[in-house]
């Protein structure tokens, strides 16, 4: 009996240590402004600058606006997924399209400028990309 | 989370006792939060005018004589676990979640609902938003949403408090399950695997819903209410709709399939959202394809499966070898007591394993992302069935002032055993 009470003890602390979670006491020592602003960043740290263009860019469309997103990368799961799935996050009120929809389009916002497309024109830029209306 | 606590608070006004009964009223008022945008137009007037009518009517309706604010008995250990719990709650406060299925499923839905005043069934059924699961059910992102309509603005960082408040509904559950210094170091044990790492997913609310259901039923105890949280568990994510199976199926391997029929309300809960869902087109991309062919590609050839769980394992081994153990020294109690919590649990990993094999995703990478995440929906219950089985050991390395308590509480689980077994008789 005592041999088990004292296994089970020793279970009781592997469960306990492989359960802990040291993140729970460390970030009361942590600077909260510093990791607040790392975690903003977090989900969007593959193309960077990308939250900061479609916060701002969005400010400069009418709520219900159609947007399509062009990204330099082609494929979906080579880039352009990335960029794309988190944009209607960051333009809540917006309606983004893919870039393939374009012509659904009333505005096109482009991340590190935009490429040569008729019937656009550009009413903002940034030093992390830029914004086209029809 | 202002709103579901004056509801929990309101709910123990009108007779519910202290302590765990604050943890179900939460998760009781989240849901019934959720049916609330389903029925009324999202406006913040018309809202907090509904919380108060239907506060009023909850307490006419079970007006106490003399409410009971009787909370246990504490112990050291849970001074720990408040720790634990405030930094939790600093954690998943800091900033908007960074959880990609946040910002991809469970708050990009949230979010454009509360711009759109309601669901946005066109966002949903565009075949280029495939990627937010619209078949996803809905008590999360309207859980999200009727914080920021009586907000009245985006709740941004606010969105973990949703988290906070199911960990603290479950760990307040889990710890009255077990009385005394066992039942304290249970919560601190448990208290990571209940508050979900991946603030603003739907893990969160679904562990805290399967914890609810699940611990009263392995007493056979108020089975209703139970299946009630299974119903919300199941209409957190799809996961919950397997637990339900689980759930039933574990019932007749305990020897308890007269109580089945109960069970009713955990499938009228998620009924309308199937059905909707359904009406709008809304599909799983499990259906997608030709399953049979994925269920005998990955049957035939599971080692890209199993290579990948073993390649990303969920937790520290640590973790798990402690789990076997306890497990192992208390395999008596597993098969026998504790059998429909074990069948339960048992049974919901098959269902995440069945996931995998028919996947139209390549099955490492869905192994990859996910297999951490869902196997944490179980860990709780996991790790309560390891340490509840254990209990009578611990009494022989007690300090000689505290034996009276083991006693205690091994009669408790004795008589409580009795208990089951009698109404299973009955």
């Amino acid at each position: 009996m005592r041999l088990r009470a004292v296994i089970t003890a020793a279970a009781f602390v592997a469960i306990a240590v492989g359960a802990f979670q040291p993140m729970y006491l460390r970030i009361f020592a942590m600077n909260a402004d510093g990791l607040r602003a790392a975690y903003t960043e977090l989900p969007y740290r593959r193309i960077p600058g990308l939250r900061k263009l479609l916060v701002e860019s969005g400010a400069h469309m009418p709520p219900g606006a159609t947007v399509a997103l062009w990204v330099p990368f082609q494929e979906w799961d080579g880039g352009y997924g990335y960029a794309f799935r988190r944009a209607p996050f960051l333009m809540p009120d917006k309606n983004v399209v893919p870039i393939d929809r374009i012509n659904n389009a009333q505005y096109l916002v482009c991340w590190h400028g935009c490429p040569r497309v008729i019937g656009f024109a550009t009413v903002w830029r940034s030093p992390e990309g830029e914004l086209m209306r029809r | 989370m202002i709103a579901a606590i004056v509801t929990a608070l309101l709910a123990l006004l009108a007779g519910l006792p202290f302590s765990r009964r604050i943890g179900e009223a939460y998760l009781l008022g989240v849901g019934i939060q959720a049916a609330i945008l389903c029925v009324l137009p999202w406006s913040r007037p018309m809202i907090i005018t509904a919380l108060f009518v239907w506060s009023a009517g909850l307490l006419a309706w079970r007006r106490p004589e003399r409410p009971s604010l009787h909370w246990p008995s504490l112990h050291w250990l849970d001074l720990a676990t408040l720790v634990l719990i405030a930094g939790y709650a600093r954690f998943a406060t800091l900033a908007s979640p960074t959880e990609i299925d946040y910002i991809c499923i469970w708050g990009l839905k949230a979010e454009r609902f509360f711009f759109a005043h309601g669901i946005d069934w066109n966002f949903l059924a565009q075949p280029f938003n495939a990627f937010v699961h619209p078949d996803y059910p809905l008590l999360v992102p309207l859980a999200y949403d009727f914080q920021a309509i009586v907000g009245d603005a985006w709740i941004e960082r606010w969105a973990g408090a949703l988290n906070i408040g199911c960990g603290i509904a479950a760990l307040l559950i889990i710890r009255s399950e077990l009385r005394g210094w066992i039942g304290a170091l249970t919560a601190f044990i448990l208290m990571p695997l209940v508050f979900s790492p991946y603030v603003g997913d739907a893990e969160g609310p679904l562990i805290a819903y399967s914890v609810a259901a699940i611990l009263p039923l392995r007493r056979r105890e108020n089975v209703t209410r139970s299946a009630v949280f299974l119903g919300l568990a199941a209409s957190c994510k799809n996961e919950g709709l397997t637990l339900i199976v689980a759930v039933a199926i574990a019932m007749m391997i305990a020897g308890a399939k007269q109580l089945i029929p109960k069970l009713w309300p955990a499938v009228a809960i998620p009924l309308p959202w199937l059905i909707i869902s359904r009406l709008h087109h809304l599909h799983s991309d499990f259906a997608a394809g030709s399953v049979m062919d994925r269920i005998v590609e990955h049957a035939t050839n599971p080692a890209p499966m199993l290579q990948a769980m073993a390649s990303y394992p969920p937790g520290r081994v640590i973790f798990w070898i402690g789990l076997a153990a306890a497990l192992a020294i208390g395999w008596r109690r597993v098969v026998t007591d504790e059998r429909f919590l074990a069948s339960v649990i048992g049974l919901q990993l098959l269902a995440f394993i069945a996931a995998y094999v028919i996947t139209p995703h390549d099955v490492s990478w869905h192994v990859r992302w996910s297999w951490e995440r869902v196997v944490l929906q179980v860990t709780a219950l996991l790790a309560f069935l390891a340490i509840v089985v254990n209990v009578k050991y611990l009494d022989a390395l007690l300090p000689h002032r505290d034996h009276a308590d083991a006693h205690r509480l091994r009669d408790s689980v004795a008589s409580r055993s009795a208990e089951h077994s009698d109404r299973i008789d009955a």
